[in-house]
């Protein structure tokens, strides 16, 4: 008999384990255009991850501090899973050509399987605060969170941090225009 | 009665920022620098902050952020570590002002339960609304549920006076944030105070906002982002004022180089300054230390 705070039994792939990289693992990096049709095909599925990250990471944050509920009726958690299925998608129809690729998407695919069983945790319960579950929530998320970081130093285009709309990003992107002319 | 000692803590800044940023709708006037401080509010007892600064590395590489100068150091000249901190009071939830929110790993956080339940529904709409998301780091919010995991992080629904002996907070909704909110700390221990020190955040980047560079002729001029409306948040200003007596100079900015020019100040980290806004009776100045 299972109990609840195992893993689901469905829904979550197998992701195969990390060794340590080393300078050889960079070994077959080759021109950067080897990684790029890589790249392309799992960037949507990397932004999935991010947003079902940060919509699992805000169900918990409101249950905590129990905050509006008027927000989670806006259905967070539905929308976490959806952006699960479409990462999903996504990372298993890439196909990684090199080393380095392959490594960044052993970190993704463990990413989402984490994503994945904290989104079953959440989907289940009414209110994570009173579950027990709310740790695992949490670490399961914050486990997630860190693979995604460390897909960003394997291969560019892959930030954790978007800050593309702060006025800080507009005046620097500004700047560097102004600089150029 | 509490007196409060209180100095604005410069951690980093960027060199150049458009003068369009800080005064709404002043376009084309060329850049300032902007620093990035937050405020430390001492007594004989208690240790507190105004904001927390950011701590992502990625941050500084993105924007071109100087001198960067973590919490230890920032807190050296005081005989303070972060260790020390108990209390934080966030304005807003800006990577700027609460990104530092593991840094301090003993004090308590309020922050408005509008900013933080308004910044998780918008994480929910579509990708055409993620203007609405600028400035605010995603990450900060895993720090943020683990501070709630351990009963450090208050969720705040509108005004809170004496969160500590004559310290309130005041709500500023719909401003430069959804759930902005201000610190006022009243010195006398009355209320309405004589003796306040108001300390704004982001809701005045500058003194020109307070005046609009015209101190002959003052009107409120808000600053130049905002998430909410222009017109609150120059009620909130107004807000502000009267909360300091209508002195407007006390009430602090968040972003303001000139507060070097006048209040005591000296230089902390290198390149960074300490300004001094109060001195209590409990405390000397480190002005001259």
């Amino acid at each position: 008999m299972t109990h609840f705070l195992d893993p689901p039994t469905t829904g979550v792939l197998p992701a195969s384990p990390i060794v340590q990289s080393t300078e050889t693992d960079f070994a077959d990096l080759g021109a950067p255009d080897r990684n790029l049709d890589y790249s392309v095909q799992v960037s949507p599925g990397f932004e999935a991850l991010k947003f079902a990250a940060s919509l699992l990471t805000g169900v918990l944050l409101l249950d905590l501090t129990g905050s509006d509920r008027t927000v989670r009726d806006r259905g967070l958690e539905s929308k976490a899973q959806d952006a699960l299925d479409e990462a999903r998608d996504q990372v298993f129809s890439a196909r990684p050509k090199s080393q380095l690729a392959r490594l960044h998407h052993d970190h993704i695919k463990l990413a989402l399987s984490h994503l994945e069983r904290a989104a079953y945790h959440v989907i289940r319960e009414a209110n994570v605060i009173v579950s027990t579950t709310s740790d695992e929530i949490f670490n399961l998320i914050n486990s997630a969170w860190d693979e995604l970081k460390k897909t960003s130093s394997l291969l560019p285009g892959f930030h954790t941090v978007d800050l593309a709309q702060s006025c800080c990003a507009f005046h620097d992107k500004q700047l560097s225009q102004a600089a150029k002319r | 009665m509490t007196d409060y000692s209180i100095h604005a803590l410069e951690y980093s800044y960027i060199a150049e920022h458009p003068k369009s940023a800080v005064m709404y709708g002043l376009h084309n006037m060329g850049t300032i620098k902007l620093p990035f401080s937050y405020i430390l509010i001492r007594s004989a007892e208690t240790v507190a902050l105004v904001d927390v600064g950011h701590s992502n590395a990625e941050i500084n590489k993105e924007f071109n952020v100087q001198n960067w100068t973590a919490p230890a150091e920032v807190l050296a000249p005081f005989g303070l570590t972060p260790e020390d901190v108990q209390h934080v009071f966030i304005s807003h939830a800006h990577f700027d002002h609460m990104g530092g929110l593991d840094q301090f790993p003993n004090a308590t956080f309020y922050i408005q339960e509008k900013e933080l339940s308004s910044w998780i529904w918008t994480m929910t709409l579509d990708r055409k609304f993620r203007w609405l998301m600028g400035a605010v780091d995603t990450s900060d919010i895993l720090k943020a549920v683990d501070l709630a995991r351990k009963g450090r992080l208050v969720s705040v629904k509108g005004a809170m006076e004496n969160v500590i002996p004559n310290i309130d907070i005041i709500p500023a909704y719909d401003t430069h944030t959804a759930g902005s909110q201000y610190v006022v700390v009243r010195n006398d221990g009355k209320s309405p105070s004589t003796d306040a020190w108001v300390l704004a955040g982001d809701l005045v980047y500058q003194f020109d906002n307070l005046d609009g560079g015209d101190p002959d002729d003052p009107y409120y001029h808000p600053v130049g982002l905002a998430n909410g409306s222009q017109e609150k948040m120059i009620w909130a200003i107004h807000e502000m004022v009267e909360a300091a007596a209508g002195d407007t100079t006390r009430v602090i900015p968040g972003h303001e180089t000139k507060l070097a020019d006048r209040f005591p100040s000296r230089e902390g980290a290198p390149g960074l300054q300490i300004v001094e806004l109060n001195v209590a009776k409990a405390h000397d100045s480190i002005i001259d230390a």
